[in-house]
């Protein structure tokens, strides 16, 4: 019953509240009810009466015609007409809890990948300390963060797919939770809102902060031969970046959990694929791997040339947007 | 199942001529319209609610509240002298489209 009453909520979330619209939201939920319990009287369970009142439920769009024009512009924030995905407290408890986990392994796969110089520049520093050959510290440094990226790219692939599997039935819906749901899942994201704001806080303050020993490190060298203090405060920055990412990953997984949990969000439907970017984005990828390797071999670059990450995939994000606003733009005046 | 495009134009006529028999209200009206065509027709709750507004609002029926006796209050509707004679030209309507698509079906 209290399905019923979420799911016009739901519908009727977007809608002024002036008193046809109310009215609208009356009746509609006083003739799903007196359908409801006739079901129920006719034996039909609690989810094969609801599953029935809703599929004969409707289009929004003809009581928008009715209402006229007095509705709120925010239309796509409604998660389309009636695509819902009810849950109960349990499922709901479920999906948060298998989000947390998520979130976790996600941030352990970008501190994989953001780590994977660490190991490099330790044993750099033991060469500059002259404790070891360059040569054996490079090969094994370059050894250990090869192995860190491909660990944390596993990690990426593995849980990507496991988290798409789970949440196929619910893409391009919005979640419907029952009352006690609700309420536990509300408590419960309002408990965690003040400790988000910490991570992401100190998430902000790590990357920032991470430059700090680079240049601290940088005034002791000065005029010293003590070289690997440079190559330790190298580890550090990358070490504080890590747990920087880790923090902000982790803390906006979980409250994007509670959101799409309480309805506030639809759950986001995998991207339909730009044809030209797919033929694109392999050759890109390459290139700029190349480049990286061609500068990691060539050796002096080594502590600089993993800026070239970041760079290219924010200039990714840029060239695929234009792309996709060009063709598909295109695409649209042909239509 | 009869697809909800087709019987568009008739979804009037057909609550007309249930409120025409009998005031009634919103769940009643959609389980008459189920009942009478053995389930061939299940009307949708907003077509259902949408075609009220539409017809109160030309004032073909009126709603008023009927006197439930376990305390839930129902909007029942009744039909007017106008909605009266707008089924009387519905039916006509029908009776012409009914001869014109007859002349192609097969």
């Amino acid at each position: 019953m209290e399905t019923l009453v979420n799911y016009i909520d739901n519908l009727f979330r977007n809608y002024p509240g002036t008193p046809e619209v109310r009215k609208a939201r009356e009746e509609l939920l006083a003739i799903m009810e007196d359908k409801y319990h006739e079901l129920k009287s006719q034996g039909k369970s609690e989810n094969e009466a609801i599953g029935v009142v809703i599929s004969e439920f409707g289009n929004m769009d003809e009581i928008d015609l009715e209402l006229g024009e007095g509705r709120d512009a925010s239309k796509e924030n409604s998660g389309g007409h009636g695509e819902v995905y009810p849950m109960n407290i349990d499922q709901a408890k479920e999906f948060v809890s298998w989000k947390i986990s998520f979130g976790y392994f996600i941030a352990l796969g970008a501190a994989l990948c953001i780590l994977s110089p660490v190991a490099g520049c330790i044993l750099d520093a033991f060469s500059s300390a002259e404790i070891l050959s360059f040569r054996i510290t490079s090969i094994l440094g370059e050894t250990a963060m090869f192995c860190m990226v491909a660990a944390g790219v596993a990690v990426f692939i593995i849980k990507r797919i496991a988290d798409d599997a789970r949440v196929e039935k619910m893409k391009g819906k919005k979640i419907l939770l029952d009352n006690a749901g609700r309420d536990y899942m509300e408590r419960e994201k309002n408990a965690y809102i003040p400790k988000f704001g910490a991570f992401i806080a100190s998430g902000v303050g790590l990357c920032i902060l991470s430059v700090v020993p680079v240049h601290v490190a940088e005034e002791m060298v000065y005029g010293t031969q003590l070289f690997w203090i440079e190559n330790l405060s190298g580890a550090l920055l990358f070490i504080m970046v890590a747990c920087g990412v880790a923090c902000f990953v982790m803390a906006k997984i979980r409250k994007e959990a509670y959101d799409a949990v309480l309805g506030l969000k639809v759950i986001r439907k995998q991207k339909k694929k730009n044809k030209v970017m797919e033929i694109v984005a392999p050759i890109y990828w390459m290139i700029i791997t190349l480049f990286y390797f061609t500068f990691v071999l060539m050796g002096d670059a080594w502590g600089v040339i993993w800026f070239i990450w970041p760079l290219a995939a924010l200039f990714y994000k840029i060239m695929s947007g234009v792309v996709i606003a060009v063709t598909e733009g295109d695409m649209q005046q042909k239509r | 199942m009869i697809s909800s495009d087709g019987i568009r134009g008739y979804n009037d006529m057909i609550i007309l001529h249930l409120v025409l028999e009998k005031p009634s209200y919103g769940y009643e009206i959609s389980k008459a319209i189920k009942e009478r065509t053995e389930g061939a027709y299940i009307i949708k709750e907003t077509t259902l609610y949408s075609a009220f507004t539409r017809l109160e609002k030309n004032g073909c029926i009126q709603s008023f509240y009927g006197n439930e006796t376990n305390g839930k209050r129902r909007t029942y509707y009744r039909i007017t002298e106008t909605g009266r004679e707008y089924y009387r030209e519905k039916c006509r309507e029908w009776e012409l489209t009914k001869k014109v698509v007859e002349k192609f079906t097969a």
